[in-house]
C-alpha cells in the first residue's frame, strides 16, 4: 500500500515515512473495500447477482483501486446480459493495473470471440428497438422481439423484465411467471423480478417456487456451452474466478466421487469403527457378566450340595456310630451273660474270657451291678482254685510251687485266710 | 397492482458496445481515498496561505 499522499510505500505505522501523513483512514478505506468485496464475492457464489453488484460498488467506492472488486464487478455484469458494463470495468481495470491483471484476458477473449460480441451487442440494440416499441405502443411487436432477444442472449434481465412486463398487462400470469423464473435462475434477488413474481402470486393466489440455488458458473455450463470456455478463462485468469469456479469436467467428477468414498469409508472408519467396536465389547462384557453370575451361582449351589452332602455323611456316620455303639453293647451284655452263666457254672476259664471281653463303662447301672458280682464271683472261683493248688502243692512239700500259686491266689484278693 | 404505464417508466435503454467508450469516460471513478486527498490538499492549501498572510 503506498501513501495517498507522496506515493511512498507504507509500513505499519499509522503515518507516512516520508510525508508524515496520517494514513489510519486511507487504511480503514482499504480494509472496508476489502470487506465489502469479501461479501460480493459471497453473494455471488449463490447467485445473489443484485446483491453482489451492490456490495462490489460499494468497496469500489472505498478503493478504486481494487482490482479484484472492479474485475468480479465485471463479471456479474456479464452475467447479467451488461456487456457494455461488464467491458467498462475490466477496461478501467486494465488501466489501472496494465500489468498481471486477469481483465486484460476478459478483454481478449471477448474480441477473440467478435461474433458472439456482436451478437450480444444485437441483442441489446434490439432490447432497446423493442423497449422504444413498447413505449410507442406496438407492444406486439416488442413481445416477438423480446422473445428472440432472450433465445440468443438468455442472460439479458432487462428483456426478462420486459417480457413478463408485457405478459402481466395481458394476462398470461403463467407465462409471466415461467420467464420470472428463469430470471431468479440468473440472479436471485433482483428487486423487479421479485417484484413481478409477488404481484402473480398475488392475482393467481398460487406461491412460485424458486430453485435452489445455483452458482452462474454452473449454470452457464449448462445453457451456453460457449460461455463455459469463457468462465474457464476467467477462472483460471482472476483470483476472485477462482474461488467462485467449480470444474466439472470428467475427471474432476470422478476424482470427487473417489474422494467421497474415500471421505465416507473414513468416516466410516473413525465414527462407526469406534461405536460399534465399543457395542461388541460392552456385549462381550455383558456376556462375561452373565457367564460369570451364573457360574457364581452354580458354585454357590455346588457349595451348598457339598454341605448337604458332609451333612449326610455326618448323619450316616453317627448312625454308624450309633449302630456299632449299640452292637458293641450288645456284645458287652452278652459277654456279661455269658461270663455270669460261665460263673454259675463254675467255669473259670470260660467265665474269666467272657468277663475280659465286658467293657464297664457301656453298661447300665443294674449292669453294672451284675458286671461286679459276676467280678466277686469269678474272683472267688479263681481264689479258690489257686488256694486248693496251693494247699495241695503245699502238702506234697513243692514249697516253691506251692508259694508261686498262693502269690497268684493272693493277687484277686488283698486278704488271705487259711 | 403493477402499473404498466408506471413500470415501463422504469425501463432505460441498455448502453451498446459503441457507447462503451463514452460510458467509460463518463463514469465517475472517485472513491474516499480521492477524497482525502482532495481534504489533504485543502488542508495543506490553507496552511500555506495562512503561512504566507503571517510572512
Amino acid at each position: 500500500m503506498r501513501c495517498m499522499n507522496c506515493g511512498e510505500e507504507l509500513s505499519d505505522s499509522a503515518y507516512c515515512p516520508k510525508c508524515g501523513c496520517d494514513v489510519s483512514v486511507q487504511r480503514q478505506a482499504i480494509v472496508l473495500s476489502g470487506m465489502y468485496y469479501n461479501q460480493g464475492l459471497e453473494k455471488a457464489e449463490v447467485r445473489d447477482l443484485s446483491g453482489a453488484i451492490d456490495q462490489l460498488r460499494r468497496s469500489l467506492k472505498f478503493n478504486k483501486m481494487n482490482i479484484q472488486a472492479r474485475n468480479l464487478l465485471g463479471l456479474v455484469y456479464f452475467e447479467t446480459g451488461e456487456v457494455v458494463a461488464a467491458l467498462s470495468e475490466w477496461v478501467i481495470s486494465k488501466n489501472m493495473q496494465p500489468e498481471g491483471n486477469p481483465a486484460t484476458g476478459y478483454i481478449e477473449q471477448l474480441r477473440k470471440d467478435s461474433g458472439r460480441l456482436d451478437a450480444i451487442n444485437s441483442t441489446i440494440k434490439k432490447y432497446n428497438a423493442a423497449l422504444r416499441n413498447c413505449q410507442s405502443g406496438n407492444e406486439d411487436v416488442a413481445l416477438i422481439q423480446l422473445k428472440k432477444i432472450l433465445t440468443q442472449n438468455p442472460k439479458l434481465i432487462k428483456g426478462y423484465h420486459l417480457l413478463s412486463l408485457l405478459y402481466i398487462k395481458n394476462g398470461e400470469y403463467e407465462k409471466a411467471r415461467r420467464l420470472l423464473r428463469r430470471a431468479v435462475r440468473i440472479d436471485r434477488t433482483n428487486t423487479t423480478t421479485l417484484r413481478f413474481l409477488r404481484e402473480i402470486d398475488e392475482v393467481t393466489g398460487m406461491q412460485t417456487p424458486i430453485d435452489a440455488k445455483t452458482p452462474f458458473w454452473q449454470k452457464n455450463a449448462k445453457e451456453t456451452p460457449e460461455a463455459e470456455s469463457e468462465e474457464e478463462v476467467r477462472r483460471e485468469k482472476t483470483a476472485p474466478a477462482q474461488n467462485l469456479a467449480r470444474d466439472t469436467s470428467v475427471s474432476v467428477n470422478i476424482f470427487n466421487i473417489v474422494l467421497g468414498a474415500v471421505i465416507g469409508a473414513a468416516a466410516i472408519w473413525f465414527l462407526f469403527m469406534p461405536a460399534r467396536t465399543a457395542s461388541i465389547r460392552e456385549e462381550a462384557n455383558r456376556r462375561v457378566s452373565e457367564y460369570s453370575s451364573a457360574m457364581a451361582l452354580h458354585n454357590t449351589t455346588i457349595e451348598n450340595l457339598n454341605a448337604q452332602i458332609q451333612i449326610s455323611e455326618d448323619t450316616v456316620e453317627n448312625a454308624n456310630m450309633r449302630i456299632k455303639s449299640s452292637e458293641n453293647k450288645t456284645t458287652n451284655y452278652e459277654n456279661l451273660l455269658k461270663a455270669v452263666n460261665a460263673a454259675d457254672n463254675g467255669t473259670i476259664d470260660r467265665a474269666s474270657n467272657a468277663y475280659s471281653a465286658v467293657d464297664k463303662s457301656l453298661l447300665s447301672v443294674d449292669g453294672a451291678q451284675v458286671y461286679d458280682r459276676v467280678s466277686n464271683e469269678i474272683d472267688e472261683l479263681i481264689f479258690q482254685k489257686f488256694k486248693s493248688e496251693g494247699i495241695a502243692a503245699f502238702n506234697e512239700n513243692k514249697f516253691e510251687r506251692s508259694g508261686t500259686t498262693i502269690m497268684m491266689s493272693l493277687s484277686t484278693r488283698r486278704t488271705l485266710t487259711v | 397492482m403493477i402499473n404498466y404505464e408506471e413500470e415501463l417508466k422504469k425501463f432505460k435503454p441498455s448502453l451498446d458496445v459503441d457507447e462503451a467508450e463514452g460510458a467509460i469516460y463518463s463514469r465517475d471513478l472517485t472513491d474516499v481515498i480521492d477524497i482525502l486527498q482532495e481534504m489533504l490538499k485543502e488542508t495543506s492549501g490553507s496552511r500555506k496561505e495562512s503561512a504566507e498572510t503571517g510572512k
